[in-house]
């Protein structure tokens, strides 16, 4: 009994960089910009809050500098597919990529490694009870989904935002600057990616590796879809997603049956699956995702 | 209007940057190809008669701080012994297997391409029958295929992992002593895939636990995690922590990237109070990397593969089939204190050695070492020792899933010679 309430806490920590990931998609596509490329900025910035918080031995100078690589990605995705009208999924895939390679060849280029940077100072986690802990993160995310949630139906600029993505001619014509809004909530959303990104190093392992987003990024894709567009539902969506990892573990150390091992790991996937054909939201996409706006 | 204008703009830049494309791929198909005409003859004349060989590491790739690491240092060695050149590559993905081998092969640029890891097998068994020139050693792993050109070199890891289980069930018990626990000693394992290689850990480190058992008359619980993978260390963090949240005193790394995410959970564990427990890594000494928590690694001597491959083909005694290497040829064991100096150091040399030097890594393993694994565990571990390396047992290799599951299970219930071909422990 015990057992299964430690899974349920565990699955926090599993939750935050998929809904922090979730919440900042949300807020670009809401604005009508598609950025595949969170995966890209995931292991991007944990790349470089390694390296700074390896370097100055600060952890939290180590989420500045991710939170900033973030917002610089989120800039030129922004930049590129409003001004200079480029492909959006080509823009993600791109950023993908070379996020990807950055982290590779930074590893050789400063530690002569291929695969792992060396241990890095990390951010303490709280503990709840004997052997229970869960990261500061875990406590932050779901009220920054909340913040989001509220900036995007409550205020002025959320309005905005959301005009944007749904008709930015219309937009337009109220005088509403549609790029910049767009380049705004790109460099938001990707902001977000960033803490997701240098939680995953520093906030857990302690340590950068190669890919280390290993598919976040497309899992909090697909938590956006899951959600319909709404970060409420994405903290559900996160913490589904989170808890299916964590109790595919927490049952293998229960059940202990080696024969049972593949098909406990398919928990997620499977349960994923279930779940988001399961529920249906009333909600649609954004009109105009990923179309690029053409001023006339 | 300024619609129109940036309309206009952009085709023209288009246009542009369409005859620049153009231009630009001719130029560096020329230089190329002015490069493959003039570079081939040097290649083929002058260096010709030195040995060439490529060492290509699974998708893992170098810094796993253990596996590929490993198979470098052994290519190195036999780069200093003998003088040959050794070329370095890691594969993209599993998809970009098969064309590396094949175009590495149809160059015949290389004398041995050299593949490290079990994730090559299907790559080999595909193109090694296209290639009879082409020498192949296959390390860690087997196509179950012979064949004049290829060699497959095996490790017995049951023979390590068996002494590595009776000192974490040693250590185990140990740290319970220390902080006044009762109950059954626990221990664990944090893996990665479910493959052949990890079966044989199991077996043997399950072995190790239960003859522990047996012959300390203390009861011993296993645990024993597949994360499915060898590259997320969260989803090792989350493996580990949640046995230690189980009472597991001692685990065993055995998947590469993800098991370094385990040596964190320990450090984090011990660091923030929720008990003291150790970690044991495995392939190259990786005490260094904590040497407060982790005080011995299992060795698997994918080096002394690697340069055996490359000794057989410099010394003219190739022989297509399958090698093994066990704790009598030095190809398994543990890491002996000089061993995890040596690694400190190279750890120091990149930088990766932080606010420690190597002498103080090898102080305190041994101090730790000397207070966790007393002598009786000691004694034990040569005694089974003895056994293996003078034949007396034989640890199985199970050829299917469902024999390996029947070796665990029996394993389980503490029918120790379930897991061996040969001999018997009383």
């Amino acid at each position: 009994m015990i057992y299964i309430l430690t899974t349920f806490i565990n699955a926090l920590n599993f939750m935050v960089p998929i809904l922090l990931a979730s919440i900042g998609e949300i807020l670009t596509e809401r604005s009508g910009i598609v950025n595949i490329g969170i995966e890209g900025i995931l292991n991007l910035s944990a790349f470089t809050s390694a390296v700074a918080a390896f370097t100055t031995g600060n952890p939290f100078l180590g989420f500045v500098v991710g939170i900033a690589t973030g917002a610089l990605l989120g800039l030129v995705h922004g930049v590129l597919s409003t001004y200079l009208r480029g492909d959006q999924i080509i823009i993600g895939i791109g950023v993908n990529i070379v996020s990807y390679s950055i982290g590779v060849l930074g590893l050789i280029a400063l530690w002569k490694q291929h695969g792992a940077s060396p241990r890095i100072p990390s951010l303490p986690l709280i503990s709840i009870s004997e052997g229970l802990s869960i990261s500061l993160l875990a406590l932050v995310s779901p009220i920054l989904a909340i913040a989001v949630w509220w900036f995007l139906t409550k205020t002025d600029i959320g309005l905005k935002i959301r005009a944007c993505g749904e008709d930015p001619r219309a937009a337009e014509a109220m005088g509403i600057k549609v790029f910049r809004m767009q380049v705004m909530a790109t460099v938001l959303g990707a902001m977000l990616s960033g803490v997701a990104g240098s939680y995953l190093v520093l906030g857990i392992v302690s340590q950068f590796v190669r890919g280390i987003a290993a598919g976040r990024g497309f899992i909090a894709l697909a938590n956006v879809a899951f959600s319909g567009w709404n970060p409420l539902i994405a903290i559900l969506g996160a913490y589904i997603f989170g808890f299916l990892d964590a109790l595919a573990i927490s049952l293998q150390i229960a059940i202990g049956a080696i024969a049972l091992a593949y098909p406990l790991r398919m928990i997620p996937y499977i349960g994923t699956l279930a779940i988001v054909s399961m529920f249906r939201w009333r909600a649609r996409a954004p009109r105009y995702l990923g179309k690029p706006y053409i001023k006339e | 209007m300024c619609g129109v204008y940036m309309a206009r703009f952009s085709r023209a830049i288009s246009r542009g940057l369409l005859i620049g494309l153009v231009v630009a791929i001719i130029v560096i198909a020329c230089v190329a190809a002015y490069m493959a005409i003039t570079m081939y003859p040097t290649t083929a004349g002058v260096e010709r008669k030195k040995i060439r060989v490529a060492v290509l590491f699974d998708v893992g790739g170098r810094g796993d701080l253990s596996f590929n690491d490993m198979a470098w240092l052994g290519a190195e060695r036999a780069r200093e012994e003998f003088g040959i050149d050794v070329d370095f590559m890691t594969p993209k993905s599993l998809a970009d297997m098969v064309p590396l081998l094949e175009q590495l092969a149809s160059s015949r640029r290389y004398d041995l391409l050299i593949l490290v890891g079990f994730l090559w097998t299907d790559a080999l068994n595909k193109t090694a029958d296209k290639f009879p020139h082409q020498k192949f050693a296959l390390i860690d792993a087997t196509t179950g295929v012979v064949r004049p050109n290829e060699v497959d070199i095996l490790f017995r890891e049951q023979e390590c992992a068996a002494l590595i289980g009776i000192i974490a069930a040693g250590m185990a018990e140990k740290l319970m002593e220390e902080e006044g626990l009762s109950g059954p000693i626990k221990i664990g394992a944090v893996a990665g895939m479910d493959i052949p290689p990890l079966w044989k850990f199991h077996i043997g480190y399950l072995f190790g636990a239960k003859y522990f058992e047996k012959k300390m008359g203390k009861p011993v619980e296993f645990y024993w995690v597949y994360t499915g993978t060898f590259t997320d260390p969260a989803k090792g963090f989350e493996a580990a922590w949640n046995m230690l949240q189980k009472g597991v005193k001692v685990l065993y790394g055995l998947a590469g990237l993800t098991h370094v995410g385990m040596f964190n959970a320990v450090i984090k564990w011990n660091e923030e109070g929720h008990g003291k427990a150790f970690a044991i890594g495995q392939d190259a000494s990786q005490e260094w990397y904590a040497p407060m928590y982790i005080p011995i690694s299992g060795a698997k001597r994918v080096d002394v593969a690697v340069y055996t491959a490359i000794k057989m083909v410099v010394e003219g005694k190739w022989k297509g089939g399958i090698i093994t290497l066990g704790l009598k040829e030095g190809g398994v064991g543990i890491w002996d204190l000089e061993g995890v100096k040596w690694f400190a150091e190279l750890a120091n040399e990149t930088k990766q050695l932080r606010g420690m030097t190597p002498e103080q890594v090898y102080e305190i393993v041994k101090s730790v070492r000397e207070k966790y694994i007393p002598d009786e565990v000691w004694e034990l571990v040569h005694e089974l020792e003895e056994k293996i390396k003078n034949g007396e047992i034989v640890f199985k290799t199970p050829k299917t899933h469902e024999e390996y599951e029947k070796i665990v299970a029996e394993l389980l219930k503490g029918n120790l010679n379930a897991a061996l071909e040969k001999g018997r422990i009383e």
